[in-house]
């Protein structure tokens, strides 16, 4: 096989790549794999996603291969209240993305209305700058879209494409100090290596108003649970804005632009919108007349360690434990229902990893045999913000934070 | 698989364990990553208009984000095309949109997301 050309349209067509895993080899494109290769359905029509590992990571469900939209498998969420690295989920808009990076060169460039431009290589960051962790929840916007009704159009997700890690890295706050700030500056923007395949489509940029950059604890983070970013979360750098949607979560930044004046980019003015009203919703089907950007996440909580559709012994201490976040105001509690609602009682919160963290919960309830259960959990943040307890719709489907529901029963 | 390609991943991998040790170490300033992306594992499935597709919707994607979408009405697929044209700049001629939603209609409503190996 021929290495890959450069960039360009048909070395994605022809060029024929393998993944391997631990020693196993599936090879793409090959037909007598087909029958072999696992899979999991999501719980929606047109949910079967083959489980492939790419290299890095372990097999994920793959939404598309190019670019690389990978979801977590569910059962992940209930092994560690950190995704590893290898399972932690991936979303590319743009499929032209560099296939080799080499550190020596990397720079990240601060420029714009700034008093200096500044071009740092990662050394630079580690040494000039001081190192901070935060324990974050990386929630892409489109998160649980496949669950929306009437469906919407997007990318098709479950609840997997989330992950919740410990980051490391500098403060945007302290990089941009540094370069100093010119007085008319307003907006901070945001790009990548990645680029768009054609020429005609808009680069991925993203744009955060200055004001919400100083009292937050956004960071430019090279390390994600102790170790380098993975290639496909982003490595060498990405940035990390706690409590928003993972979509200002650039990966492999590399530019940092100060604006003096809000930012029309199609990924802030077309895409990423929600409806400007107090919930973002909509009745179903309709179209919004007015539109904001989407920023921060809504309060959200899942049972991890029991399916929905499981059938369970009858039990007197049947354990159920799960994970709730928010937009960083932190887990106030977390209820559970197993009567589809009717009923609440107070669960358990575990150890408090941050107020952006995934927060642990769990609850001992007693199991009849021969009986139908309806599993819930209502998380309710510090600010008195609960989850809905329908779901509501936009057209985009963004926001989901509705009470999910696991149908179990027990053995008579 | 060829040597080639066992040695991509090898780089991949030699990186990788030099990084174990110090998570974040002056090797990962001194490194050349490479990754081996994977191509896509499927094209548009036969029917009438299956070439305008593969001609104009595996340009900057794989195909497979048109099969993992649910079952959606022929004026969405034809709003679809057009935010494909007009946003993204997929170079389909007007005249040529109404097939092609046609042909995309029909494989999303009723032929099945294609096993990554298909041809
Ligand atoms: C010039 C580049 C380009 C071409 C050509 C193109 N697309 Fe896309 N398409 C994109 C990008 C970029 C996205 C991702 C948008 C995002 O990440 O939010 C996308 C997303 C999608 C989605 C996901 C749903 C959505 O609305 O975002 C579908 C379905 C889709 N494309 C189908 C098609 C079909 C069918 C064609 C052929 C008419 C096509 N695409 C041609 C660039 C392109």
């Amino acid at each position: 096989m021929n290495p890959p050309p450069p960039d360009g349209l048909t070395r994605r067509r022809f060029l024929q790549t393998s993944l391997t895993v631990g020693g196993l080899t599936a090879l793409g494109n090959w037909p007598m794999l087909a029958d072999a290769t696992p899979a999991l359905t999501l719980p929606f029509e047109r949910g079967e996603r083959p489980l492939i590992a790419f290299p890095e990571k372990r097999p994920l469900m793959v939404m598309t291969t190019r670019p690389p939209q990978l979801e977590t498998p569910f059962s992940i969420f209930d092994e560690s209240i950190f995704t590893p690295n290898d399972a932690f989920f991936v979303r590319w808009h743009l499929a032209n993305i560099p296939q080799t990076i080499d550190t020596r060169q990397f720079k990240l460039t601060i420029r714009g209305r700034v008093n200096e431009t500044l071009s740092l290589s990662l050394l630079d960051l580690k040494q000039q700058f001081e190192s901070v962790e935060i324990a974050a929840v990386c929630q892409c916007g489109g998160n649980s879209r496949g669950f929306f009704q009437p469906r919407v159009p997007g990318g098709q997700w479950g609840h997997g494409a989330m992950g919740n890690a410990k980051w490391t890295g500098v403060r945007l706050h302290d990089l941009l100090e540094k370069a100093g700030i010119a007085p008319d500056a307003k907006y901070v923007r945001f790009d990548g290596l990645d680029r768009p395949i054609a020429d005609t489509t808009p680069d991925f940029l993203k744009s955060i108003p200055l004001h919400e950059v100083g009292a937050s604890q956004i960071l430019v983070a090279y390390a994600m649970n102790g170790e380098p970013l993975p290639y496909l979360n982003g490595f060498p750098l990405r940035l990390i804005v706690p409590g928003w949607y993972a979509t200002y979560w650039v990966k492999m930044l590399n530019d940092i632009e100060v604006l003096n004046e809000e930012d029309h980019n199609f990924w802030m003015d077309t895409a990423y919108r929600i409806p400007a009203n107090a919930c973002g919703c909509l009745e179903p089907g309709q179209k919004p007349t007015q539109t904001l950007p989407l920023t921060r996440m809504t309060v959200r909580s899942f049972i991890t360690n029991i399916e929905d559709g499981a059938t369970l012994a009858a039990s007197p201490r049947q354990l159920i434990k799960g994970i709730a976040f928010d937009q960083g105001y932190g887990i106030d509690q977390v209820l559970f229902s197993a009567d589809g609602g009717l009923h609440w009682e107070a669960t358990q919160l575990g150890h408090d990893h941050g107020d952006f963290s995934f927060r642990p919960w769990e609850i001992q309830v007693v199991l009849q045999p021969g009986r139908s259960y309806r599993f819930q959990s209502l998380a309710i943040n510090r600010i008195g913000e609960s989850q809905q307890l329908h779901p509501q719709w936009n057209p985009n489907g963004y926001l989901r934070n509705a009470v999910e529901t696991v149908h179990v029963t027990t053995r008579g | 698989m060829t040597p080639r390609l066992i040695y991509s991943f090898l780089i991949i991998s030699n990186v990788w364990l030099a990084l174990g040790a110090s998570a974040w170490g002056n090797e990962v300033s001194q490194t050349v990553r490479t990754y081996a992306f994977p191509t896509d594992p499927f094209f548009y499935q036969p029917g009438p208009g299956q070439e305008l597709a593969n001609v104009y919707c595996i340009i900057c994607h794989s195909a497979e984000y048109m099969y993992t979408q649910p079952p959606h009405s022929k004026k969405t697929w034809i709003e679809i095309v057009n935010k494909m044209k007009r946003a993204m700049g997929c170079p389909i001629p007007d005249d040529q949109i109404g097939s092609l939603a046609t042909y995309l209609f029909q494989q999303n409503s009723t032929s099945p997301i294609p096993p990554p190996a298909s041809p």
